[in-house]
């Protein structure tokens, strides 16, 4: 069962999940099982021969509700705390061969529904602090299983990343009274233009100028929308087109369905008042620099926690611009599914 | 959207989610 460490250095806590080792890595097409179960077939997770979206709690969790207290190996400076959360799949389609990308934006925009329920009905929960809503696609990513999916982790606990982005927010809005960090990002990259990919009417997409990665791009709510759940209908409607559009231009990028890790930021679930602090966004972290070439978080990333980047992010954007022009000259003529495979 | 909550038989819950043409005309309208 799942247990929490502090590292009091880094101040975060580290989860231990060692029944995770057991999980079902890269099965093949025929076995998927997240593929519905067909009749006379042998049983999948999903016990229908068909459906649209389902969520379902993961077989092999990080957390779980019933985690146990960890044995008394901690301290004082060390603490320990049981790993309790739930950990959920979240099944995009039926179709085993296809991708988020690929899907029409009406399937995107029901997802986004989907999204905001479990935000909405986790959240609730007294134990749930974050519920962090993610994709890993690719194996590149380390993904096992092919099926399209995405998962949701709802965390004991504030995630570091995203605690260190809400901090931030609030120390610049102690400093800029009224100000929502978020919004005068996105108000300077829409001034300045150059790193703008998709403007929709609600949702805006861009390489951030300090991108992390090479071809990274942020999805920004325009409102001061604390989480997904308090977007309004327009809104998420306008979240799957921007979506949709970001997705088929890093497929375009080099004419290959490309591997990404796709997260979203919002508002914690704790007690506390985010308004104007936490700015509901998704981030998108391809790991290729090239088409064959990928970049590895290794000495610098990973033990100084400092990001070299190959890319200038005004380059990666007029690569994704030209991409996007592609994938829209794509679909008009008819063209959508042409990064299948 | 319809939201349908099973168990597994295992401790777990799977939730199917269904969607009909209503909701999109549904939305159509609220947004016209």
């Amino acid at each position: 069962m799942s247990q929490l460490r502090w590292d009091p250095l880094l101040q975060e806590w580290v989860t231990y999940a060692p029944q995770r080792q057991e999980r079902t890595f890269l099965p093949p097409a025929e076995w998927c099982p997240l593929c519905p179960t067909k009749p006379g077939g042998f049983p999948t997770e999903v016990p229908r021969a068909s459906y649209e979206i389902v969520v379902f709690e993961n077989r092999f969790p990080s957390y779980t509700l019933d985690a146990p207290v960890p044995d008394e190996v901690g301290s004082e400076l060390t603490p320990t705390a049981p790993g309790r959360g739930i950990c959920e799949v979240v099944l995009y389609s039926a179709n085993h061969n296809t991708t988020l990308a690929q899907m029409e934006e009406r399937r995107i925009r029901q997802l986004v529904e989907v999204w905001a329920d479990r935000y909405q009905e986790l959240g609730a929960l007294d134990v749930v602090k974050y519920v962090f809503i993610f994709e890993n696609k690719g194996e590149a990513i380390g993904v096992t299983l092919h099926h399209p999916h995405g998962q949701i982790y709802a965390y004991p606990f504030i995630p570091s990343r995203p605690a260190r982005e809400l901090r931030a927010a609030q120390a610049y809005r102690e400093t800029h009274p009224g100000q929502c960090l978020h919004c005068s990002l996105l108000s300077q990259e829409q001034r300045d233009g150059r790193r703008m990919v998709v403007e929709g009417e609600h949702f805006a997409a861009f390489v951030p100028f300090f991108a992390h990665f090479p071809y990274e791009m942020h999805i920004y709510a325009k409102r001061c929308a604390p989480s997904i759940m308090h977007l309004e209908r327009a809104e998420r409607q306008d979240l799957a087109h921007v979506l949709k559009q970001v997705l088929v231009s890093y497929d375009a990028l080099w004419n290959m369905s490309l591997p990404y890790m796709m997260v979203m930021h919002q508002a914690p679930t704790d007690e506390e008042d985010y308004e104007g602090v936490a700015h509901f966004h998704v981030e998108f972290y391809p790991p290729n620099r090239t088409r064959e070439k990928l970049k590895y978080l290794a000495g610098s990333e990973t033990g100084a926690g400092a990001f070299i980047v190959d890319v200038m992010p005004e380059e990666a954007v007029a690569q994704l611009r030209a991409a996007h022009e592609r994938a829209k000259a794509s679909s008009t003529e008819g063209a959508s599914n042409a990064f299948q495979g | 959207m319809r939201k349908e909550r099973l168990p597994m038989g295992d401790g777990r819950y799977i939730i199917f989610y269904s969607f009909d043409d209503e909701d999109d005309e549904r939305e159509e309208e609220s947004e016209e």
